[in-house]
């Protein structure tokens, strides 16, 4: 099995061109590939486990580490695992959400890239692997951000994804670059051989942390990920909740012991996943816009992620990672069928009420806001105390434990603004039903968001999974002090913040993000300057270039 | 290194065959293509029998070059039919230039192949197609001059110095004199690479220019020049180097900031060769793994760019909107298209992307992180501007009208057989770009 999945880049291939051809419906065939990644993982898992590399040597002789290495252990496993189940629930919703759009055959094409090289990037082994499918997801979002290319908005959101995604590649770039000769793959980045080059590990460690940080939208490059929502629904579940911005997430895990090398890196980790996830809650509660509100949720549940990998828990990560990958893929396809049923519209302001019509969506919605705060015996709650718990007792742990005040509050205020209360909009239902495959589809991740958390039990059960490749792991118990505050903190803010919403007005317009758009302005200013230039006058050209030999002459000799 | 005599004969030989033979030729453009290819195969085949090291890739990258030029010439959009068979000759001198450039035996050689290139170069883009085009090849024609003189006056202090036309050997200290002329000389390469800035004539060339030409044009003339220069330059001392690979970074930067801005293809692609030249120019100067990456850059490049170019072969010179591609160049050469844009974007596994990671590693270690650092920067900031009209030629993939357009052409099929071939196995292309 494990050879079967290290070649999980190619599952959906076929899906892609049998798709693009056009002979059968589109999606209908390309379903069988996440299918397929889920079986085979479940397989390996029920299976012999058994670790797996292949390695071709001498592929890039340009660069230190450049072998084409493939690495199947328990952890890839189990993100394509979880990459499997989202994909495949977010494939059969399309069938119904997207079918009355002339472009669902390309949507299917895209979506069967996106999970090729999001397999890709789970199993590679090493850097140069590695950049291939981190490029390749950061295209993939790029192209379905901007699907609906003639909506007004959609082609800046997507060129800032472009950029923030630019930045993490030139940081991995960069890193594979520096890299000393006679290292290895990923898992032997920490070995002394790595760490003797230029700036030793902790450079290679901060340049994977940037990487990291442009992909799961940390801190300064935040700012990508609420314009992202642009997008069709589905996509806002499956990459940008799920499973492409957990790559960061899943890249520091990959590298734990690299990171560990460097504890001030780790610190600088940890507060940067503090201050993201305090920054996340605060700006989702200020937001007018469904999608974007719950965008602004998933920056903020990545910043504990992170804050995970600073207090050196890879696992207490990787756990949240998948409660979050269901519950929040559980809420934005919850918030696609309201999005669905009025029409097409997202803001707050046109919603209220609904839960009446709705009541699928409004029950799975609801058991995605109460894992998402936390409430005990739900997969968040598990997972989130595993990361408190992992700060040992430091006040960075006990920010994060006030910060479930907050996550009650924002998940309550969208909750309850969506489907309770009165309506604000006179307008009719676009549709009042629940398309069926979009229902089906809810429910295995609303399962998940629910009983994730169990895997854990009894005896570590994924603690033990993960052993190999995360080492031992303390087993956590069922129900902390700080755990149980966390529960009873979420749980005011979400019933306080819902039931003071329900009355209330939404916001029309939400704060933007300043730093980008003075940014993109200041640069295409310079650009204009310099093309200015070129203003096709030959003569200007010849004294140009006359100087310019001048000035190289001049340069050259003073030696 | 001496001069592969041979290929360069059968390339000319090839060119005289059909300038003699032009009135007959000029109305069976599939006969001149079959000379071309001939030439060009033989171009590639003597150099394995008769070449080693360099010149060898040399023969092979200019013969493969031409190959993809040759199979666009049906192709070519020509006001003046009749002169579709001087199109090819010239072709073919212009491929001899750069083979030339790139493995002249002495100073004097590489002079006489850098005015075959560019003057072929000049004359390929406006021969055949009226008024239009004359502009573009008048400039370009003027300020190659210009950069001839410079080569002309480097080449005299050259002489000067050492008292003969052969290359200057390595030395620690060499004299003011001979630094001089080695910089005016490789500065007169410069403007064949297109640096900035010395950019200009090379720029409206690449925008103006038939595409099924431009790419043959920028390929050869790349190839030619960052060879010569990395054959001249170490002589001038470790502080030149540094100085060129400076004048890369501008470039590069430069270039990046303009493309930014463009919304036609070509003008888009014209900034984009500039910002290439730049990294080539940085690798130059980053020691001898940096040369050695340079050479495996520019061959990447080169035929990157003829695909992309390959895919575009038939438009006219008036500008394009990237929406209205696939209906002017059909389903299958857009999909070359989009992944030609993508190599140069340098997205990762496409050659474009291999070539830059090669180039950095050195760079990284001889010039340091700063300078590392900003053409990384560039590097990806590339990706904006190249990916930007991916989405536009995929939506208008499906209009009605797209699907019945011309198919593939030669060109698009062999250039795209050279990318994918350096796309899964870039090593051997590597291995014989070593400089030892």
């Amino acid at each position: 099995m494990s050879w079967v999945l290290a070649w999980a880049c190619i599952f959906t291939l076929p899906g892609l061109f049998i798709g693009s051809l056009g002979w059968i419906k589109p999606g209908r065939f390309s379903v069988l590939g996440p299918a397929a990644l889920l079986a085979c993982s479940v397989a390996w898992l029920l299976g012999g486990r058994e670790t797996l590399v292949i390695r071709l040597d001498g592929w890039l002789p340009f660069v230190a580490d450049g072998s084409f290495e493939l690495r199947v252990d328990a952890l890839a496993v189990l993100m394509l695992g979880i990459l499997g189940v989202v994909a495949l629930c977010v494939y059969v919703y399309t069938l119904a959400y997207m079918a009355d759009d002339p472009g669902i055959r390309r949507f299917y094409a895209f979506l069967d890239f996106f999970v090729a090289a999001m397999a890709l990037l789970v199993t590679a082994g090493n850097l140069a692997v590695l950049l291939i499918g981190w490029t390749g997801v950061g295209m993939a979002s790029y192209f379905l951000i901007s699907f609906w290319r003639d909506r007004e908005g959609t082609l800046y959101a997507g060129l800032q994804a472009i950029a923030a995604n630019a930045v993490g590649d030139g940081a991995l770039i960069l890193a594979a670059v520096l890299l000393p000769a006679g290292c290895g793959n990923l898992t032997t980045l920490q070995s002394a051989a790595c760490g003797s080059g230029v700036g030793g590990a902790a450079l290679i460690g901060g340049l994977l942390v940037v990487a990291a940080s442009a992909k799961s939208a940390q801190g300064p490059l935040y700012f990508w990920l609420p314009s992202a929502m642009a997008g069709p629904t589905p996509i806002s579940a499956l990459i940008h909740a799920a499973t492409m911005v957990a790559a960061g997430v899943y890249l520091l895990v990959r590298v734990h012991l690299l990171l560990a090398l460097t504890p001030l890196l780790l610190l600088a980790i940890a507060i940067l996943g503090v201050a993201t996830a305090i920054f996340g809650a605060v700006m989702s509660l200020l937001q007018s816009n469904l999608k974007k509100g719950l965008a602004y949720s998933t920056v903020s549940q990545l910043g504990y992620m992170f804050a995970a990998v600073g207090f050196s828990a890879p696992f207490a990560a990787f756990f949240h990672l998948g409660s979050q990958a269901f519950f929040k893929a559980l809420l934005f396809l919850s918030a696609g069928v309201v999005i669905h049923a009025i029409g097409g519209s997202e803001e707050l302001s046109s919603m209220g009420g609904l839960g009446r019509h709705l009541p699928f969506a409004r029950w799975t919605f609801l058991i995605g806001s109460i894992s998402l705060f936390g409430v005990p015996f739900t997969a968040g709650f598990f997972s989130k105390d595993a990361i408190v718990e992992a700060s040992g007792g430091r006040l960075l742990g006990w920010a994060l434990v006030a910060t479930a005040l907050l996550s009650g509050m924002y998940i309550g205020r969208l909750y309850f603004a969506t489907f309770e209360g009165p309506r604000r909009s006179e307008d009719h239902l676009h549709e009042p039903r629940e398309p069926r495959a979009m229902a089906w589809s809810l429910l295995p991740l609303a399962a998940g968001a629910l009983l994730f958390g169990y895997t854990q039990w009894p005896e570590g059960g994924l603690a033990q999974t993960l052993r190999p490749v995360l080492g031992a792991v303390e087993t956590q118990p069922l129900f902390t002090f700080q755990g149980g505050l966390a529960a009873l903190l979420g749980l005011v803010g979400f019933v306080g913040a819902g039931l003071w919403s329900m009355r209330q007005a939404m916001p029309e317009r939400a704060p933007g993000s300043g730093w980008v758009r003075w940014a993109s302005d200041a640069s295409l200013a310079l650009a204009g300057g310099f093309a200015s230039a070129q203003n096709g006058r030959l003569g200007r050209y010849a004294v140009i270039t006359v100087l310019g030999f001048a000035a190289i002459l001049f340069a050259g000799l003073r030696a | 290194m001496t001069l592969p005599y041979q290929s360069i004969v059968c390339l000319a030989a090839g060119a005289i065959v059909i300038l003699a033979l032009v009135q007959p030729l000029s109305s069976r453009p599939a006969t001149v293509a079959w000379i071309g290819v001939l030439a060009a195969v033989g171009c590639g085949a003597l150099g394995f029998v008769y070449a080693s090291g360099i010149p060898q890739l040399v023969t092979y990258a200019v013969g493969g070059f031409l190959l993809v030029a040759v199979g666009l010439a049906p192709a070519l959009e020509l006001e003046i039919k009749e002169q579709r068979p001087e199109v090819v000759a010239l072709l073919l001198l212009a491929g001899a230039g750069a083979i030339g450039l790139a493995a002249g035996g002495d100073l004097l050689q590489l002079t006489v192949s850098m005015e075959t290139l560019s003057l072929s170069a000049a004359l390929l883009v406006v021969l055949g197609r009226g008024p239009v085009l004359t502009e573009a090849a008048f400039k370009y024609f003027l300020l190659a001059a210009v950069s001839m003189a410079s080569l002309l006056y480097g080449l005299g202090l050259v002489y000067l110095s050492t008292g003969s036309f052969a290359f200057p050997a390595l030395s620690a200290h060499p004299s003011a004199l001979l630094v001089g002329g080695l910089v005016l000389m490789t500065a007169g390469f410069a403007f064949e690479l297109a640096l900035v800035p010395l950019h200009w004539g090379a720029l409206d060339v690449y925008t103006s220019g038939p595409p099924a030409v431009a790419g043959a044009i920028m390929a050869l003339s790349k190839l030619g020049a960052v060879v010569a220069i990395i054959r001249l330059a170490p002589a001038a001392g470790a502080h030149y180097l540094f100085v060129l690979a400076m004048v890369g970074l501008l470039s590069a930067v430069w270039a990046t900031a303009c493309a930014l801005l463009q919304r036609e293809v070509r003008r888009l692609l014209a900034y984009s060769a500039v910002a290439h030249a730049g990294l080539l120019a940085m690798g130059i100067g980053s020691g001898v793994a940096g040369r050695q990456a340079a050479i495996f850059y520019v061959i990447a490049y080169g035929a990157t760019a003829l695909l992309v170019f390959s895919a575009l072969a038939g438009l006219g010179p008036e500008p394009i909107p990237f929406a209205d591609l696939p209906r002017r160049i059909g389903a299958a050469r857009t999909i070359a298209l989009v992944l030609g844009l993508m190599s140069l974007a340098g997205v990762p596994p496409l050659p474009g992307f291999w070539a830059k990671l090669a180039l950095f590693r050195p760079a990284w270690q001889v010039l340091g992180p700063v300078p590392t650092a900003i053409g990384i920067a560039t590097a990806v900031a590339a990706a904006v501007y190249y990916l930007n009209p991916v989405p536009d030629l995929w939506n208008s993939l499906r209009l009605p009208g797209v699907a019945g357009r011309p198919g593939l052409n030669p060109g698009v099929l062999l250039a795209g057989l050279f990318v994918a071939i350096l796309t899964v196995v870039p090593g051997f292309l590597w291995a014989m770009s070593s400089l030892q």
